[in-house]
């Protein structure tokens, strides 16, 4: 558990408020500017949203088109609520420096080594001896060598867990890699006035260890020789829409414009046109089968067992395509599809929600049940 | 009220100058402050360790200069310990001269790494002058430099013969903040002492 503790001046000994987004805080008493030096303290940074709303708006109407989407969803999306998230990622910098022991490795000819024996089993003739003797005369030398390191190191982590939000934390760390330059100094109050800040879950000491531990693994001898941690938020905008019955959400981020995940709802039409293959597919099937019943009937010349057996066999077929159409044509119509934004501007047909029963879950039972009965020949 | 003999350091200490008691200029963000009256630096910390402050003139017939940036200037003493073969190689090497290591931060700070050797490189000290131009703040502690000023020798020496078996034992002598001047140019910045380019977004 975080223990608190209370701030005094040190002049002269009042309450002093305690340190937010800057080591610079004020007596309450004697209104002396103090400053805090306190380990603890994680200076905060922000990437200023770079787009006024005009822009956001026509961005996510923008991405409300395409081949797989509704026609119209544009006019038709109702948006329900627009909210910024400030995502937090932690920013490592700092000097790792040391003396790095390596090998240097050399290729040396060894005259006392060749044996000039003829390489009579591989058959290669002369090429062959002085191959071997070529090989058995080289070897490779290694001499300690080392190498001087010293440089500066950034590394950013997300400092929340983003999976129950659906933002793609990978996709907006590349993001603020690439904009680290116009990262500023963040008023809390002012970020928190404009949007809603995520806490920073992830433990900083874990983060730190990680940090370190990545330059101490690069070899011995190297060493974090200073560290910086600092947290940086990046604005995203959650968008929330209705289409019809059906709410989805997309987010934006605020720097750079992109489309960077969300749902939206899939063009049903879609489900309807892959139904019609299907559809003459099973049809062309069917007549096919219904034929070769016809010609069977015709060439049992009247056996009476043999036409019945015939029918129903013929019969349970019929059943089992039938019901087998019936069921995909079911899925099709019925499945809620939706739209899956994926980070990079690509999208994805995907499942929203599991599919309801639908009638034809009966026949296609009660068609397995029979051809069971049939095969183990009426024994349970 | 003074605090009381052998209580604990509190973790605030006070912006004001060790030197002359007159507020420091520190912003946000920042944890060296300057004091433009005495031209000290002092490294907001529990023990408050202050510095002299002194700005780098620039090249002779030059602009006045768009920015000052802070860098903390080593001067010190390195011994090479090293067997004698060695030591004889390096018997020849240019010494370095005062190193400056950058004592702002940046998130893309590796553009400055290149300063510390170039400058150290230059034949004599940076000559400095007494000014009162703003210097932004910096935020990076002084506790390294040390450590720093034994690996850029290491580094200077690596580039002559291999340095396994071989340290520097680098003993700092003087430790101030030094302005260094820079000029804006229409797409880089120039640093004013070897007129090297940098990005123009850079600050």
């Amino acid at each position: 558990m975080k223990r608190s503790r209370a701030l005094s001046c040190p002049l002269c000994g009042g309450a002093a408020s305690a340190p937010v987004d800057s080591r610079l805080t004020q007596c309450e008493y004697c209104d002396r500017r103090l400053f805090y030096t306190g380990d603890d303290f994680i200076p905060r940074m922000v990437l200023k949203p770079r787009f006024d709303e005009t822009y956001i708006q026509s961005r996510f109407f923008s991405g409300l088109k395409g081949l797989l989407l509704p026609r119209g969803l544009p006019s038709r999306a109702f948006v329900l609520q627009k909210a910024r998230r400030y995502v937090p990622f932690y920013l490592l910098t700092g000097k790792r420096g040391g003396v790095l022991d390596t090998v240097k490795e050399r290729i040396v000819q060894d005259p006392s080594r060749g044996s000039g024996a003829w390489d009579t089993q591989g058959g290669a003739g002369m090429g062959g001896y002085y191959a071997r003797q070529q090989a058995e005369r080289v070897s490779v030398e290694t001499t300690p060598d080392s190498r001087v390191v010293l440089g500066d190191f950034r590394y950013l982590y997300g400092a929340a867990v983003l999976q129950d939000l659906d933002i793609p934390g990978r996709e907006l760390e590349d993001i603020l890699e690439r904009n680290l330059d116009i990262a500023e100094a963040a008023r809390m109050q002012e970020l928190s006035s404009s949007g809603e800040i995520i806490e920073a879950t992830v433990p900083v000491k874990r983060v730190v260890q990680k940090g370190v531990e990545s330059w101490q693994n690069a070899g011995e001898g190297v060493s974090v020789i200073e560290m910086d941690v600092r947290l940086v938020y990046v604005p995203v905008i959650e968008i929330v829409f209705r289409y019809g019955e059906e709410i989805y959400t997309v987010h934006i981020d605020e720097i750079e414009g992109a489309l960077l995940s969300g749902h939206l709802p899939f063009r049903k039409e879609w489900a309807i046109l892959a139904g019609v293959p299907l559809t003459a597919g099973l049809g062309f099937i069917v007549g096919k089968t219904l034929r070769s019943t016809l010609a069977f009937v015709m060439a049992s010349g009247g056996r009476t067992e043999d036409t019945f057996a015939g029918i129903i066999w013929v019969g349970f077929f019929f059943m089992i395509l039938l019901s087998i159409g019936l069921n995909l044509a079911w899925l099709l119509l019925r499945t809620p599809f939706h739209i899956k934004v994926l980070p990079g501007g690509q999208r994805r047909i995907a499942q929203a929600s599991p599919v309801p029963r639908g009638p034809f879950t009966a026949l296609s039972g009660f068609v397995t049940r029979a051809l069971d009965q049939a095969i183990r020949g009426g024994s349970p | 009220m003074t605090p009381k003999k052998g209580a604990p350091a509190s973790v605030l200490v006070p912006v004001l100058c060790p030197a002359c008691g007159r507020e420091l200029s520190v912003d946000r963000g920042d944890r060296i402050a300057l004091c433009l009256t005495c031209r000290k630096a002092t490294f907001l910390s529990r023990d408050l360790p202050t510095y002299d402050l002194s700005y780098v003139v620039p090249p002779s017939g030059s602009r006045k200069a768009d920015r000052y940036v802070p860098f903390w200037r080593v001067e010190g003493e390195a011994t090479i310990l090293a067997d004698e073969k060695k030591a004889r190689l390096y018997a020849g090497i240019k010494r370095l001269g005062d190193l400056y290591y950058p004592a702002f931060w940046l998130p893309r700070i590796q553009h400055f790494q290149d300063f510390t050797m170039r400058y150290a490189l230059l034949d004599g000290p940076l000559e400095t002058e007494p000014r009162e131009d703003p210097v932004p703040g910096g935020i990076r502690s002084p506790e390294m430099l040390r450590a720093m000023a034994r690996l850029t020798w290491l580094t200077h020496l690596d580039r002559v013969e291999d340095v396994s078996g071989v340290d520097v034992r680098y003993e700092v002598k003087r430790i101030t903040l030094a302005a260094v001047p820079f000029f804006r140019e229409s797409n880089a910045w120039l640093d004013g002492i070897c007129l090297s380019k940098l990005p123009p977004n850079l600050f």
